[in-house]
């Protein structure tokens, strides 16, 4: 056996001996890792781009709302402005700034002309460290390289701090209107009761961003005078948060769930006697304690059940007392699939049932054990519920009994279907409780304020805001990918193509060698060698090739304006930077590596393989 | 219909009486719906009403009062709001499909979108899109007689399906009516969408004497998927038949105040 360092050797030595052929194969390597850090850093720096520009115009990196809102973006959904929350978010330093807004959809009108418009009440020095739509106004806020001119433009000027009747819209609303500054527009819209609500403003500022969503459908008033026409004072429907850096978005998540978790909100949220159960159970204050309808759309509440952490199942419940074949029992209509993850509800039943068949109709009934014998029922027996709904109307059903189950304390005295009962109840999709398991033994007290949080606010990032931006860079991404994917082929080829053609040439060669007694392996070992020289000085070489541009246009950004109408959709400028990251190095240097190494195997095998005596003969 | 009614009187009159009269058998779907509908829009009418929107959301029930004009041939109506001061003098208008708003607070009339349609009237169970859609219930649906129950408090009872007909532009996929025989005072409407599920139900209640007709005059309705809310209309002054001054049903009429 002979030393390694000998191998080394020989293959340093062979690729020197044809230095035009490894040269060209040194350089499609090069040149293919470069590339390949180039689109990385440039993709990142347009999503980054993206991402920044389209959040920063009006939705704000995240935005905290009562729960429900995000579902239904209604007053409905309207909360009392928490100073406490306000000035938290001021504190932070996460935080770049922070703006409550109170938002309506309306019909603005002027003159004869009517469009509808999205109307939003701020406070306009709090409007200017989140949003650049109001940023737009001031020039001096502007950061533009050298020699570029944006396409953002506005007309007049912002909102004052001070009520005094203006208002500043999209300059597409405005064409459609066709009013300019200082002109009048008369907005409509329902208040909190639904009423009409109606009050005309002067026009006093102008902004394109170029999204046409917000220059054709925003249009921005003092807080105070929007709150006070629908009838909401002191209540917002959205506060939008701007980061110093994109990164702590989700622990600033988490610090405003903690921070709003001392508040109670209409919910009435315990533990069970039952390991890791916990019940939450809806508690209007205006509706009497035992109301039929404290109940909770289901819909909502799931979403917000999604948001709390370490939740493994739940169930969502309406109860009910009806009159079992004559007895009075408690119910509840259940989803039996959720109530069977959170509860084993089947393994607790007698006889054992399938559930695709067992509860395949609507109009299966379960009873406790105990009930069941009470009342002289047995599995399969057919059973009459009665019951009276919240409007005093009686209803009755006939169900089978499709088995009983051993009691434990979140059991009531029968389950049904869920949705059978909301219609014999007259409750729509709403919910009376929803049981819950969680994964985590936390602190009781702790659990509790958890969950607490989620189910009164929704903290939104701007992922779930802007689904279209995500979705943008996900097609974008996926672009890059395939272009990446195409190069790296071609390459690969070239790679396999030189390799291949050195091998063959030198046929005689490992003949020769072979016949002296080098084993396969070691032929083998020394054509992958030479292709791990290629690869690695070539990688190399491409890292820092592709380094330099990615810099270069990290600082100077590569102008776009031939294609500025895609871009400017999501209101960007029409030059986008590349953002480098030192990761992209080793990432770009590993990819091309890889390739090359993996390509080298056939023609190592190929020249493991000759068989000294066809080849020598052969001469 | 009309036609038929006017022109072919004779006739109308001699199928009522084998149908009913002479063979002793109940009237058809088609004319219990005729009937009730006729009752209560007449040819032309005036009410006033009450409405009192309960939302379990709220602490206490918000109540409107209001009146309201109609010419039911030329698919005209208007409305006033007279209660509460916030609301007083907003009127609405409505000509065909077409539904006019005015809001005494910027004295501007806006017509209001198509978008809007579906938006809830004033904070009621009711949509724009109620007031506006032509009575339909007449021509636009397959009616049948689905049973004649006896109620102690109401008498003959019939219940009637109402299926929307193929070439009917309509939102609901059923309709069931209850009519009291006597006179056919509606008493239960339920309205049910596409898939079977009931969307609404409207009741009415205390039937009696207003403008010289026997009508109810309090219509609840409830939204299914909304349980807790409810909209009563309770009817304080109603005239049928009366000659209306068309002038009403303009847009200057909306801003003058006039009515």
């Amino acid at each position: 056996m002979l030393e390694t360092s000998i191998f080394i050797k020989i293959a340093w030595r062979d690729l020197w001996r044809h230095k035009l052929r490894s040269i060209l194969t040194l350089a499609a390597i090069t040149f293919g890792t470069g590339l390949i850090l180039f689109v990385m850093a440039f993709a990142r720096g347009e999503h980054q781009m993206m991402i920044k520009t389209s959040i920063g115009l009006f939705p704000g990196y995240l935005q905290i709302h009562r729960s429900g809102y995000q579902l239904d973006k209604s007053l409905v959904y309207a909360m009392p402005l928490n100073p406490g929350m306000m000035d938290y978010l001021k504190r932070s330093k996460m935080v770049r700034g922070s703006s409550a807004r109170l938002c309506a959809d309306t019909l603005v009108q002027a003159g004869s002309n009517l469009s509808g418009a999205r109307i939003c009440g701020v406070k306009p020095s709090d409007e200017i460290k989140v949003s650049k739509v109001a940023q737009v106004f001031f020039p001096e806020l502007r950061k533009l390289p050298k020699g570029k001119k944006s396409f953002r433009r506005t007309r007049g000027e912002f909102l004052q701090d001070e009520s005094t009747g203006e208002a500043v819209l999209g300059e597409d609303l405005a064409k459609n209107l066709q009013v300019e500054v200082g002109d009048e527009i008369d907005i409509t819209s329902q208040d909190y009761y639904g009423s009409i609500a109606a009050a005309r403003f002067k026009v006093r500022g102008i902004f394109k961003v170029g999204t046409p969503d917000l220059d054709g459908g925003i249009l921005l008033v003092n807080y105070a005078e929007l709150s006070d026409l629908l009838y909401l004072q002191d209540q917002v429907t959205e506060i939008a948060v701007a980061l110093k850096d994109e990164r702590s978005l989700n622990d600033l998540e988490l610090e405003i769930y903690q921070m709003v978790s001392g508040q109670e909100g209409p919910w009435k949220v315990e533990k069970t006697g039952r390991a890791g159960i916990w019940s939450v159970q809806v508690l209007k204050p205006n509706l009497a304690l035992d109301s039929v309808l404290q109940i909770v759309d289901q819909e909502i509440v799931s979403k917000a059940i999604d948001r709390i952490p370490g939740v493994i199942a739940s169930s969502p419940r309406v109860n009910a007392t009806l009159v079992l074949n004559g007895r009075q029992v408690r119910a509840s209509g259940i989803n039996l699939n959720q109530e069977n993850q959170l509860s084993a509800l089947l393994s607790r039943t007698k006889p054992a049932l399938n559930p695709d068949q067992a509860f395949a109709h609507p109009d299966w009934i379960l009873a406790s054990e105990e009930s069941a014998k009470a009342l002289g029922l047995n599995p399969g027996d057919e059973v009459e519920i009665r019951g009276e709904n919240y409007l005093k109307e009686k209803f009755s059903r006939r169900l089978k009994l499709a088995g009983t189950f051993e009691r434990k304390e979140t059991d009531p005295e029968a389950y049904l279907d869920l949705a059978g009962l909301q219609e014999n109840l007259r409750l729509g999709e709403n919910a009376h409780q929803v049981l819950l398991r969680l994964k985590s033994n936390r602190d009781p007290a702790e659990t509790k304020k958890m969950i607490l949080a989620r189910l009164n606010y929704e903290v939104i990032p701007w992922q779930e805001l802007m689904p279209d931006l995500v979705q943008l860079i996900f097609l974008d991404n996926a672009g890059a990918v395939i272009w990446m994917m195409i190069l790296l082929v071609v390459v690969a080829f070239v790679v396999l193509l030189t390799i291949l053609m050195s091998v063959l040439e030198r046929a005689r060669e490992f003949a020769v060698m072979k016949a002296i007694g080098t084993r396969p392996s070691e032929i083998f070992q020394i054509i992958f060698l030479e292709s791990f020289f290629l690869g690695l000085i070539g990688s190399a070489a491409g890292a820092l090739l592709g380094t330099i541009p990615s810099l270069y246009f990290t600082f100077i950004p590569l102008d776009f304006s031939g294609m500025s109408e895609y871009i400017m959709e999501f209101g960007l400028e029409p030059y986008i930077y590349a953002q480098f990251e030192p990761r992209m190095i080793p990432v770009s240097f590993a990819i091309m590596l890889i390739i090359v190494l993996f390509m080298s195997i056939f023609p190592a095998l190929r020249a493991a393989r000759v068989k000294p005596v066809t080849v020598l003969r052969l001469q | 219909m009309r036609i038929r009614r006017c022109g072919f009187g004779l006739i109308g009159l001699a199928t009522a009486l084998i149908s009913s009269g002479l063979f002793g058998q109940e009237p058809s779907g088609t004319e219990i719906v005729k009937k009730m509908d006729e009752l209560l829009r007449g040819e032309s009418s005036y009410t006033k009403m009450k409405m009192t929107l309960t939302n379990p959301d709220w602490n206490n029930p918000r109540e409107l009062t209001l009146y309201a004009y109609e010419l039911t041939k030329e698919q005209k109506s208007f409305i006033r709001i007279t209660y509460p001061a916030r609301d007083k003098g907003t009127g609405f208008l409505k000509v065909g499909y077409n539904l006019w708003l005015y809001v005494p607070a910027t004295e501007k009339v806006t017509k209001i979108p198509p978008s809007m349609m579906h938006q809830s009237w004033m904070g009621s169970d009711f949509t724009n899109d109620d007031l506006v859609k032509e009575s339909s219930i007449v021509n636009d649906y397959e009616h049948k007689l689905l049973d004649t129950i006896q109620d102690p408090a109401n008498g003959k009872v019939y219940q009637l399906e109402l299926i929307p007909k193929p070439s009917a532009q309509v939102v609901w996929g059923k309709i069931l009516v209850w009519v009291r025989a006597e006179g056919y005072v509606p008493l239960k409407q339920q309205y049910f969408d596409d898939q079977g599920r009931m969307a609404s139900e409207m009741l009415f209640s205390e039937i009696k004497n207003l403008g010289g007709r026997i009508i109810p005059t309090v219509w609840e309705m409830r939204p299914a998927d909304k349980p807790g809310h409810q909209t009563i209309i309770r009817l304080l002054d109603a005239q049928f038949n009366q000659e209306i001054d068309p002038a009403i049903f303009t847009e200057k009429n909306l801003k003058s105040k006039n009515y």
